[in-house]
Protein backbone atom coordinates (compact mmCIF):
# COMPACT_ATOMS: atom_id res chain seq x y z
CA UNK A 1 0.00 0.00 0.00
CA UNK A 2 2.86 2.50 0.54
CA UNK A 3 4.19 2.24 -2.90
CA UNK A 4 2.05 4.29 -5.19
CA UNK A 5 1.83 6.65 -2.10
CA UNK A 6 5.32 6.91 -1.99
CA UNK A 7 5.59 7.35 -5.70
CA UNK A 8 2.77 10.28 -5.33
CA UNK A 9 4.99 12.35 -2.66
CA UNK A 10 8.11 11.58 -4.75
CA UNK A 11 6.21 12.89 -7.85
CA UNK A 12 4.32 15.83 -6.48
CA UNK A 13 5.21 19.15 -7.79
CA UNK A 14 7.26 20.88 -4.73
CA UNK A 15 9.79 18.04 -4.79
CA UNK A 16 10.45 19.45 -8.57
CA UNK A 17 12.45 22.63 -6.57
CA UNK A 18 14.92 22.90 -4.31
CA UNK A 19 12.96 21.41 -1.56
CA UNK A 20 14.29 18.03 -1.14
CA UNK A 21 18.03 19.24 -1.43
CA UNK A 22 16.99 21.25 1.70
CA UNK A 23 15.72 18.54 3.59
CA UNK A 24 18.63 16.02 2.67
CA UNK A 25 20.54 18.60 3.86
CA UNK A 26 19.26 18.78 7.17
CA UNK A 27 20.88 15.99 8.81
CA UNK A 28 23.78 16.34 8.23
CA UNK A 29 23.31 19.97 9.49
CA UNK A 30 22.16 18.52 12.63
CA UNK A 31 24.90 16.04 12.85
CA UNK A 32 27.61 19.14 12.74
CA UNK A 33 25.36 21.04 15.11
CA UNK A 34 25.24 18.41 17.65
CA UNK A 35 29.08 17.60 17.14
CA UNK A 36 30.70 20.94 17.03
CA UNK A 37 28.25 23.07 18.44
CA UNK A 38 25.97 25.95 17.07
CA UNK A 39 29.13 28.10 15.59
CA UNK A 40 28.23 27.21 12.01
CA UNK A 41 24.82 28.85 12.35
CA UNK A 42 26.77 32.07 12.03
CA UNK A 43 28.59 31.32 8.31
CA UNK A 44 25.02 29.75 7.52
CA UNK A 45 23.44 32.90 8.64
CA UNK A 46 26.72 35.36 6.37
CA UNK A 47 26.07 33.40 3.32
CA UNK A 48 22.17 33.02 3.69
CA UNK A 49 22.08 37.22 3.70
CA UNK A 50 24.74 37.57 1.27
CA UNK A 51 22.37 35.16 -0.90
CA UNK A 52 19.35 36.53 -0.22
CA UNK A 53 20.04 40.35 -0.79
CA UNK A 54 22.08 39.37 -4.35
CA UNK A 55 18.65 37.55 -5.20
CA UNK A 56 16.75 40.44 -4.23
CA UNK A 57 18.56 43.25 -6.02
CA UNK A 58 18.72 41.06 -9.42
CA UNK A 59 15.06 39.79 -9.08
CA UNK A 60 14.02 43.62 -8.71
CA UNK A 61 16.17 44.73 -11.71
CA UNK A 62 14.91 41.92 -13.94
CA UNK A 63 11.65 41.63 -12.79
CA UNK A 64 11.79 37.85 -12.14
CA UNK A 65 11.20 35.23 -9.15
CA UNK A 66 13.66 33.51 -7.11
CA UNK A 67 13.52 30.74 -5.21
CA UNK A 68 15.49 28.62 -2.30
CA UNK A 69 18.56 28.07 -4.22
CA UNK A 70 20.33 30.59 -2.94
CA UNK A 71 19.53 29.03 0.75
CA UNK A 72 21.02 25.60 -0.03
CA UNK A 73 24.07 26.92 -1.97
CA UNK A 74 24.50 29.10 2.01
CA UNK A 75 23.12 25.87 3.84
CA UNK A 76 26.25 23.53 1.32
CA UNK A 77 28.98 26.38 1.47
CA UNK A 78 28.19 26.77 6.08
CA UNK A 79 28.32 22.85 5.69
CA UNK A 80 31.80 22.34 3.82
CA UNK A 81 33.92 25.13 4.87
CA UNK A 82 35.46 25.60 8.60
CA UNK A 83 32.67 27.23 11.15
CA UNK A 84 36.22 29.92 11.71
CA UNK A 85 36.20 30.74 8.26
CA UNK A 86 36.22 35.24 8.32
CA UNK A 87 33.46 36.72 7.61
CA UNK A 88 34.59 38.79 4.63
CA UNK A 89 36.07 35.47 2.76
CA UNK A 90 32.62 34.45 3.24
CA UNK A 91 30.40 37.62 2.12
CA UNK A 92 33.34 37.87 -0.76
CA UNK A 93 33.27 34.20 -1.70
CA UNK A 94 29.08 34.15 -1.42
CA UNK A 95 28.84 37.47 -3.50
CA UNK A 96 31.09 35.76 -6.15
CA UNK A 97 29.94 32.37 -6.35
CA UNK A 98 25.53 33.76 -6.38
CA UNK A 99 26.41 36.31 -8.74
CA UNK A 100 29.35 35.14 -11.23
CA UNK A 101 28.14 31.17 -10.70
CA UNK A 102 24.16 31.91 -10.93
CA UNK A 103 22.64 34.77 -11.92
CA UNK A 104 24.76 36.80 -14.42
CA UNK A 105 23.31 33.41 -16.32
CA UNK A 106 19.99 35.17 -15.86
CA UNK A 107 19.18 32.94 -12.43
CA UNK A 108 18.42 29.26 -11.71
CA UNK A 109 17.98 26.82 -14.40
CA UNK A 110 19.97 28.58 -16.88
CA UNK A 111 23.54 28.14 -14.98
CA UNK A 112 26.44 26.17 -15.93
CA UNK A 113 27.41 25.62 -12.50
CA UNK A 114 26.82 24.92 -9.32
CA UNK A 115 26.97 28.70 -7.47
CA UNK A 116 28.22 26.82 -4.54
CA UNK A 117 30.82 24.96 -6.22
CA UNK A 118 32.07 28.22 -7.63
CA UNK A 119 32.20 29.74 -4.13
CA UNK A 120 34.57 26.77 -2.59
CA UNK A 121 36.73 27.09 -5.76
CA UNK A 122 37.40 30.77 -5.12
CA UNK A 123 37.71 30.28 -1.19
CA UNK A 124 40.46 27.12 -1.92
CA UNK A 125 41.78 29.36 -5.36
CA UNK A 126 42.06 32.54 -2.96
CA UNK A 127 42.79 31.45 0.29
CA UNK A 128 45.23 28.02 0.01
CA UNK A 129 46.18 28.80 3.60
CA UNK A 130 42.99 28.76 5.47
CA UNK A 131 42.35 25.22 5.52
CA UNK A 132 38.98 25.58 3.01
CA UNK A 133 40.25 22.54 1.18
CA UNK A 134 40.87 20.06 4.35
CA UNK A 135 36.73 19.11 4.28
CA UNK A 136 34.95 17.57 7.55
CA UNK A 137 33.87 14.62 8.79
CA UNK A 138 30.92 13.35 7.98
CA UNK A 139 29.35 9.81 8.59
CA UNK A 140 27.91 7.73 5.82
CA UNK A 141 24.74 7.75 7.12
CA UNK A 142 23.75 11.11 7.30
CA UNK A 143 23.43 10.84 4.10
CA UNK A 144 20.99 8.23 3.85
CA UNK A 145 17.84 10.56 3.69
CA UNK A 146 19.27 12.90 0.78
CA UNK A 147 20.09 9.89 -1.24
CA UNK A 148 16.73 8.43 -0.91
CA UNK A 149 15.06 12.29 -0.93
CA UNK A 150 17.25 13.32 -4.08
CA UNK A 151 17.51 9.97 -6.12
CA UNK A 152 13.42 9.12 -5.48
CA UNK A 153 12.64 12.49 -6.74
CA UNK A 154 14.58 12.47 -9.90
CA UNK A 155 16.51 15.68 -8.34
CA UNK A 156 19.99 13.76 -8.60
CA UNK A 157 20.45 11.23 -11.72
CA UNK A 158 21.12 8.37 -10.79
CA UNK A 159 22.82 7.12 -13.74
CA UNK A 160 25.15 9.87 -12.39
CA UNK A 161 26.28 7.80 -9.55
CA UNK A 162 27.42 4.33 -10.43
CA UNK A 163 30.31 5.84 -12.60
CA UNK A 164 31.19 7.62 -10.39
CA UNK A 165 31.91 5.46 -7.49
CA UNK A 166 33.24 2.48 -9.65
CA UNK A 167 35.51 4.30 -10.83
CA UNK A 168 36.86 6.22 -7.82
CA UNK A 169 37.25 2.77 -6.15
CA UNK A 170 37.99 0.70 -9.70
CA UNK A 171 40.93 2.93 -9.97
CA UNK A 172 42.19 3.19 -6.09
CA UNK A 173 41.74 -0.74 -5.94
CA UNK A 174 44.13 -1.02 -9.26
CA UNK A 175 46.43 1.45 -7.98
CA UNK A 176 46.37 0.22 -4.38
CA UNK A 177 45.25 3.29 -2.96
CA UNK A 178 43.39 2.40 0.05
CA UNK A 179 42.22 6.03 0.91
CA UNK A 180 40.33 6.53 -2.64
CA UNK A 181 38.81 2.75 -2.10
CA UNK A 182 37.56 4.04 1.69
CA UNK A 183 36.69 7.90 -0.20
CA UNK A 184 32.81 6.74 -0.98
CA UNK A 185 32.73 5.08 2.21
CA UNK A 186 32.56 9.36 3.96
CA UNK A 187 29.52 11.23 4.26
CA UNK A 188 31.31 13.78 2.14
CA UNK A 189 31.89 12.26 -0.60
CA UNK A 190 27.94 11.60 -0.76
CA UNK A 191 27.03 15.11 -0.05
CA UNK A 192 29.36 16.26 -3.23
CA UNK A 193 28.71 13.78 -5.40
CA UNK A 194 24.41 13.97 -4.88
CA UNK A 195 23.92 17.67 -4.52
CA UNK A 196 26.90 19.25 -6.21
CA UNK A 197 27.62 16.76 -9.26
CA UNK A 198 24.46 15.07 -9.81
CA UNK A 199 22.50 18.85 -9.89
CA UNK A 200 20.10 18.46 -12.36
CA UNK A 201 20.68 22.27 -14.01
CA UNK A 202 24.71 21.66 -13.95
CA UNK A 203 25.28 18.00 -14.91
CA UNK A 204 25.02 16.46 -18.41
CA UNK A 205 21.41 16.07 -19.86
CA UNK A 206 21.22 13.05 -21.89
CA UNK A 207 21.48 9.71 -20.36
CA UNK A 208 24.85 8.40 -21.71
CA UNK A 209 25.88 11.87 -21.24
CA UNK A 210 24.91 11.51 -17.60
CA UNK A 211 27.26 8.07 -17.11
CA UNK A 212 29.81 9.79 -18.99
CA UNK A 213 29.81 12.73 -16.56
CA UNK A 214 29.72 9.81 -13.74
CA UNK A 215 32.81 8.47 -14.83
CA UNK A 216 34.86 11.85 -15.94
CA UNK A 217 34.01 12.81 -12.21
CA UNK A 218 35.43 9.74 -10.82
CA UNK A 219 38.49 10.14 -12.82
CA UNK A 220 39.41 13.49 -12.28
CA UNK A 221 38.73 12.79 -8.16
CA UNK A 222 41.22 10.06 -8.80
CA UNK A 223 43.51 11.95 -10.46
CA UNK A 224 43.63 14.73 -8.23
CA UNK A 225 43.18 13.26 -5.09
CA UNK A 226 46.88 12.60 -4.87
CA UNK A 227 47.55 16.72 -4.89
CA UNK A 228 45.86 17.58 -2.04
CA UNK A 229 43.48 17.12 0.69
CA UNK A 230 40.12 15.39 0.35
CA UNK A 231 37.87 18.45 -0.20
CA UNK A 232 39.56 20.42 -2.73
CA UNK A 233 39.99 17.64 -4.88
CA UNK A 234 36.02 16.80 -5.11
CA UNK A 235 35.40 20.19 -5.11
CA UNK A 236 37.73 20.72 -8.33
CA UNK A 237 36.85 17.73 -9.71
CA UNK A 238 32.99 18.45 -9.71
CA UNK A 239 33.83 21.98 -11.54
CA UNK A 240 35.88 20.33 -14.28
CA UNK A 241 33.56 17.81 -15.37
CA UNK A 242 30.18 20.07 -15.40
CA UNK A 243 32.24 22.20 -17.63
CA UNK A 244 32.51 19.43 -19.83
CA UNK A 245 29.06 18.22 -19.29
CA UNK A 246 27.87 20.36 -22.20
CA UNK A 247 30.44 18.65 -24.53
CA UNK A 248 29.45 14.97 -23.24
CA UNK A 249 25.47 15.74 -24.22
CA UNK A 250 26.59 17.65 -27.66
CA UNK A 251 28.83 13.66 -28.43
CA UNK A 252 25.90 11.99 -27.57
CA UNK A 253 23.80 13.74 -29.57
CA UNK A 254 25.87 13.96 -32.25
CA UNK A 255 26.08 10.13 -32.14
CA UNK A 256 22.99 9.49 -32.11
CA UNK A 257 22.49 11.65 -34.64
CA UNK A 258 24.50 9.86 -36.98
CA UNK A 259 23.20 6.53 -35.71
CA UNK A 260 19.92 7.75 -36.37
CA UNK A 261 21.06 8.88 -40.21
CA UNK A 262 23.04 5.95 -40.96
CA UNK A 263 19.61 3.78 -39.68
CA UNK A 264 17.43 5.68 -41.65
CA UNK A 265 19.49 6.64 -44.77
CA UNK B 1 40.84 69.82 -35.04
CA UNK B 2 37.89 68.74 -33.24
CA UNK B 3 37.83 65.75 -35.46
CA UNK B 4 41.47 64.90 -34.63
CA UNK B 5 40.28 64.95 -31.06
CA UNK B 6 37.66 62.61 -31.27
CA UNK B 7 40.04 60.01 -33.26
CA UNK B 8 41.85 59.97 -29.96
CA UNK B 9 39.47 59.94 -27.68
CA UNK B 10 36.81 57.78 -29.34
CA UNK B 11 38.48 54.45 -28.88
CA UNK B 12 39.14 55.54 -24.71
CA UNK B 13 35.36 54.21 -23.88
CA UNK B 14 33.01 54.31 -26.87
CA UNK B 15 35.24 52.54 -29.74
CA UNK B 16 37.94 50.92 -26.84
CA UNK B 17 39.63 47.88 -28.93
CA UNK B 18 39.75 46.28 -25.85
CA UNK B 19 36.07 45.94 -24.25
CA UNK B 20 34.24 46.89 -27.29
CA UNK B 21 35.90 44.64 -30.42
CA UNK B 22 37.45 42.25 -27.52
CA UNK B 23 40.76 42.33 -29.25
CA UNK B 24 44.90 42.12 -27.66
CA UNK B 25 42.75 39.70 -24.68
CA UNK B 26 45.71 37.24 -24.35
CA UNK B 27 48.47 39.55 -23.34
CA UNK B 28 45.64 42.10 -21.29
CA UNK B 29 45.40 38.40 -19.35
CA UNK B 30 49.29 38.01 -19.04
CA UNK B 31 50.85 40.86 -18.17
CA UNK B 32 48.22 42.64 -15.53
CA UNK B 33 49.66 40.91 -12.38
CA UNK B 34 51.19 44.18 -11.50
CA UNK B 35 50.85 47.62 -13.04
CA UNK B 36 54.68 48.35 -13.62
CA UNK B 37 54.65 45.47 -16.52
CA UNK B 38 50.56 46.16 -17.93
CA UNK B 39 51.78 49.88 -18.07
CA UNK B 40 55.37 48.96 -19.55
CA UNK B 41 53.45 47.39 -22.30
CA UNK B 42 51.06 49.51 -22.91
CA UNK B 43 53.72 52.01 -23.69
CA UNK B 44 55.61 49.67 -26.05
CA UNK B 45 52.51 49.21 -27.99
CA UNK B 46 51.54 52.24 -27.81
CA UNK B 47 54.74 53.11 -29.54
CA UNK B 48 54.73 50.63 -32.37
CA UNK B 49 50.76 51.11 -32.83
CA UNK B 50 51.33 55.17 -34.04
CA UNK B 51 54.34 54.07 -35.66
CA UNK B 52 53.44 51.14 -37.85
CA UNK B 53 50.14 52.78 -38.60
CA UNK B 54 51.97 56.38 -39.69
CA UNK B 55 54.53 54.46 -42.06
CA UNK B 56 52.00 51.78 -43.30
CA UNK B 57 49.83 54.65 -44.07
CA UNK B 58 52.82 56.90 -45.79
CA UNK B 59 53.54 53.81 -48.34
CA UNK B 60 49.50 53.14 -48.73
CA UNK B 61 49.43 53.42 -52.44
CA UNK B 62 52.68 51.77 -53.24
CA UNK B 63 51.77 48.15 -51.33
CA UNK B 64 50.02 45.93 -53.63
CA UNK B 65 46.70 44.78 -52.12
CA UNK B 66 47.62 41.02 -52.64
CA UNK B 67 50.75 41.19 -50.61
CA UNK B 68 49.52 44.17 -47.95
CA UNK B 69 49.11 41.92 -45.24
CA UNK B 70 52.99 40.74 -45.55
CA UNK B 71 54.08 44.17 -45.82
CA UNK B 72 52.22 45.46 -42.27
CA UNK B 73 53.34 42.69 -40.75
CA UNK B 74 57.17 43.34 -41.42
CA UNK B 75 57.09 46.36 -40.68
CA UNK B 76 55.33 46.03 -37.63
CA UNK B 77 57.57 42.73 -36.85
CA UNK B 78 60.35 45.20 -37.29
CA UNK B 79 59.41 48.17 -34.99
CA UNK B 80 58.49 45.38 -32.42
CA UNK B 81 62.12 43.74 -32.49
CA UNK B 82 63.67 47.64 -32.02
CA UNK B 83 61.43 48.23 -28.96
CA UNK B 84 62.52 44.89 -27.46
CA UNK B 85 65.89 45.33 -28.09
CA UNK B 86 65.43 48.93 -26.37
CA UNK B 87 63.48 47.69 -23.45
CA UNK B 88 66.07 44.88 -23.09
CA UNK B 89 68.87 47.53 -23.00
CA UNK B 90 67.54 50.06 -20.79
CA UNK B 91 65.38 47.94 -18.87
CA UNK B 92 66.47 44.20 -18.23
CA UNK B 93 64.89 43.20 -15.14
CA UNK B 94 61.58 44.89 -16.55
CA UNK B 95 61.88 42.74 -20.34
CA UNK B 96 62.77 39.55 -18.14
CA UNK B 97 59.58 40.20 -16.35
CA UNK B 98 57.81 40.82 -19.39
CA UNK B 99 59.51 38.22 -21.33
CA UNK B 100 58.25 37.16 -24.69
CA UNK B 101 54.93 38.73 -24.50
CA UNK B 102 56.72 42.25 -25.91
CA UNK B 103 57.65 40.31 -29.15
CA UNK B 104 54.27 39.29 -29.05
CA UNK B 105 52.85 42.43 -29.57
CA UNK B 106 53.58 41.90 -33.71
CA UNK B 107 50.64 39.39 -33.47
CA UNK B 108 48.32 41.95 -30.94
CA UNK B 109 45.16 41.90 -32.83
CA UNK B 110 45.31 45.59 -32.31
CA UNK B 111 47.98 46.57 -34.18
CA UNK B 112 47.20 44.80 -37.35
CA UNK B 113 43.61 45.44 -37.32
CA UNK B 114 44.02 49.33 -36.81
CA UNK B 115 47.08 49.24 -39.50
CA UNK B 116 44.39 47.21 -42.06
CA UNK B 117 40.98 49.26 -41.29
CA UNK B 118 42.51 52.77 -40.91
CA UNK B 119 45.72 53.06 -41.44
CA UNK B 120 45.64 52.15 -45.60
CA UNK B 121 42.96 54.23 -45.81
CA UNK B 122 43.75 57.09 -44.56
CA UNK B 123 46.14 59.83 -44.25
CA UNK B 124 49.38 59.57 -42.05
CA UNK B 125 48.34 61.82 -39.51
CA UNK B 126 44.85 60.70 -38.77
CA UNK B 127 46.39 57.29 -39.02
CA UNK B 128 48.73 58.00 -35.81
CA UNK B 129 46.28 60.08 -34.15
CA UNK B 130 44.12 56.80 -34.46
CA UNK B 131 46.60 54.36 -33.41
CA UNK B 132 47.59 56.64 -30.52
CA UNK B 133 43.86 56.63 -29.00
CA UNK B 134 43.24 53.16 -29.86
CA UNK B 135 46.78 52.28 -27.83
CA UNK B 136 45.36 54.21 -24.97
CA UNK B 137 42.33 52.91 -24.87
CA UNK B 138 44.22 49.71 -24.39
CA UNK B 139 46.79 50.75 -22.17
CA UNK B 140 43.43 52.38 -19.83
CA UNK B 141 42.17 48.89 -19.92
CA UNK B 142 45.05 47.16 -19.12
CA UNK B 143 46.34 49.43 -16.49
CA UNK B 144 42.51 49.22 -14.62
CA UNK B 145 42.76 45.37 -14.70
CA UNK B 146 45.97 45.45 -13.20
CA UNK B 147 45.38 47.86 -10.32
CA UNK B 148 43.05 45.70 -9.51
CA UNK B 149 44.77 42.74 -9.67
CA UNK B 150 48.21 44.37 -8.09
CA UNK B 151 45.77 45.58 -5.09
CA UNK B 152 44.07 42.60 -4.02
CA UNK B 153 46.56 39.85 -4.81
CA UNK B 154 49.55 41.46 -3.54
CA UNK B 155 48.21 44.28 -1.61
CA UNK B 156 50.39 46.90 -3.24
CA UNK B 157 50.04 49.11 -6.27
CA UNK B 158 53.37 50.00 -8.30
CA UNK B 159 55.13 47.82 -5.66
CA UNK B 160 54.61 50.29 -2.86
CA UNK B 161 52.22 48.86 0.29
CA UNK B 162 48.43 49.89 0.11
CA UNK B 163 47.00 47.42 2.30
CA UNK B 164 48.75 45.84 5.62
CA UNK B 165 49.83 42.24 4.35
CA UNK B 166 48.73 39.33 7.58
CA UNK B 167 52.50 38.47 6.66
CA UNK B 168 53.63 41.84 8.01
CA UNK B 169 51.13 42.38 10.97
CA UNK B 170 48.83 44.01 9.18
CA UNK B 171 44.39 42.46 8.42
CA UNK B 172 44.72 41.95 4.50
CA UNK B 173 45.23 38.30 3.70
CA UNK B 174 45.90 38.64 -0.67
CA UNK B 175 43.91 36.44 -2.54
CA UNK B 176 46.28 34.64 -4.71
CA UNK B 177 43.26 34.02 -7.42
CA UNK B 178 43.57 37.71 -8.40
CA UNK B 179 47.07 36.58 -9.74
CA UNK B 180 45.79 33.43 -11.53
CA UNK B 181 45.00 34.02 -15.49
CA UNK B 182 41.27 33.24 -14.48
CA UNK B 183 41.01 36.88 -12.79
CA UNK B 184 41.84 38.52 -15.25
CA UNK B 185 39.01 37.55 -17.58
CA UNK B 186 36.65 37.97 -14.76
CA UNK B 187 37.62 41.21 -13.92
CA UNK B 188 37.48 41.97 -17.73
CA UNK B 189 34.07 40.34 -18.11
CA UNK B 190 32.73 42.63 -15.19
CA UNK B 191 34.03 45.75 -16.48
CA UNK B 192 32.64 44.80 -20.12
CA UNK B 193 29.53 44.22 -17.98
CA UNK B 194 29.50 47.74 -16.49
CA UNK B 195 30.35 49.42 -19.42
CA UNK B 196 27.65 48.53 -21.34
CA UNK B 197 25.29 48.95 -18.57
CA UNK B 198 26.42 52.57 -18.84
CA UNK B 199 26.26 52.81 -22.32
CA UNK B 200 23.71 50.55 -24.00
CA UNK B 201 24.47 51.39 -27.55
CA UNK B 202 27.51 48.59 -27.13
CA UNK B 203 24.86 45.91 -26.38
CA UNK B 204 24.65 43.50 -28.75
CA UNK B 205 21.33 42.26 -30.11
CA UNK B 206 20.04 38.99 -28.34
CA UNK B 207 20.58 35.94 -30.79
CA UNK B 208 17.34 34.37 -29.42
CA UNK B 209 14.83 35.39 -26.88
CA UNK B 210 14.02 32.78 -24.01
CA UNK B 211 10.81 30.68 -24.31
CA UNK B 212 7.98 32.34 -22.32
CA UNK B 213 7.52 30.44 -19.00
CA UNK B 214 4.95 27.96 -19.37
CA UNK B 215 4.22 26.74 -15.56
CA UNK B 216 5.13 28.62 -12.39
CA UNK B 217 8.89 28.48 -11.04
CA UNK B 218 8.77 26.20 -7.99
CA UNK B 219 10.40 27.38 -4.77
Amino acid sequence: MIGPRLVQFLLHPLMRGQLPVFAGLLLPLIYRLISEGPAIIGPFTVLGAVALVWQVVFARGRGQKFGLEGLVMALLIALLVPASAPVWHLVLGGTFGIVIGLLVFGGHGRNILHPAVVTLAFLMFSFPTEGYRAGIALPLWTMVPALLLLVGSGHANWRILPGAVGMVMGLGGLWNQEALVALPGEGIFWLVLLVLVADPVASAATNWGRIGHGLLFGLLVVMFFGAGPALGALVFATLMAAIFAPLLDQTVMALNAAQRARRHG
Amino acid sequence: MFEHLRTVTDPLVDKNPVTVHILGICSALAVTTSVATALTLSLALIVVLTLAAGIISLIRHHVPSAIRLIVQITIIASLVVVADQLLQAFAYEMSQRLSVFVSLIATNCIVLGRTEAFALQNRPVPSMLDALGNGAGYALVLLVVASIRELFGSGTLLARPVLPLVADGGWYEPMRLMLLAPSAFIILGLLVWAIRSLRPGQQEAREFAPLPQQRQVQP
